[in-house]
């Protein structure tokens, strides 16, 4: 199949695509902006709070993708 | 004073619309990089968890090419120049978000070109406008945090405000 002829496939891989791209985007910008701000104080609870929670939100649509395997 | 004036704010001006240049092909490419990217999940769990960490790679890229350019747009800038680049983050994430907003213009009307009159919905209309308006905002945010943090940081080296 042609990659670029067949438009409407590749707007449902899109579609398709937001289930891991969303929490992605916003797991990445949470780690980011908690581990890489400019502080005075260093790492404080709120910056490893942070991560966690991002590091939540990267795994989570993996998780989700594995129980409810589609390809069972 | 008169040729100093001049030349700032046309070098001024230039690096902005370089940047915002660079921003829209990096917007563009993120966007048709995410569609092959979940092409590629349709084939099995294998290509699912392939996919899944091209799209992983595709946005730490774009956190990464967010500071990158905001790097890049305020070092050596001078004193006077400074008060003006405020906002570096917020003009690169919006220039992504207009790239990918651009690409999904561009597949929205291959949609509706690719489909007989008869068959046209509102669905085919309204998809690639609504894929590239989505897409913006998630290859934009992430773009407005690296770039937001690279300008901070390079704010507190330098002691401004």
């Amino acid at each position: 199949m042609d990659f670029f002829a067949s438009w409407d496939v590749l707007g449902i891989s899109l579609v398709l695509s937001l289930r891991f791209l969303g929490p992605f985007a916003l797991g990445v910008s949470l780690i980011a902006w908690a581990a890489f701000r400019p502080s005075r104080t260093g790492l404080r609870l709120s910056s490893l709070l942070g991560i966690a929670l991002g590091l939540l939100m990267c795994i989570a649509p993996v998780v989700l993708f594995l129980v409810f395997d589609p390809f069972s | 004073m008169r040729a100093r004036v001049a030349g700032d704010t046309g070098g001024f001006s230039l690096r902005r619309f370089n940047m915002l240049v660079l921003g829209v092909v990096l917007g563009t490419a993120l966007f048709w990089g995410s569609a092959y990217a979940g092409f590629l999940g349709f084939t099995s769990v294998e290509g699912a968890a392939f996919s899944a960490l091209l799209l992983l790679a595709l946005v730490v890229a774009d956190v990464a090419l967010g500071g990158f350019l905001a790097r890049v747009q305020l070092h050596g800038r001078a004193a006077s120049w400074r008060r003006e680049e405020k906002g570096v983050g917020l003009f690169i994430g919006g220039s992504i978000f207009v790239g990918a907003l651009i690409s999904g213009l561009f597949l929205g009307a291959m949609i509706v070109l690719d489909t007989p009159p008869s068959h046209r919905s509102f669905f085919a209309f309204a998809a690639g406008p609504g894929l590239g308006l989505v897409y913006g905002m998630i290859y934009g945010m992430p773009a407005l945090v690296g770039s937001t943090i690279m300008e901070l940081r390079l704010r507190a080296r330098r002691g401004d405000s």
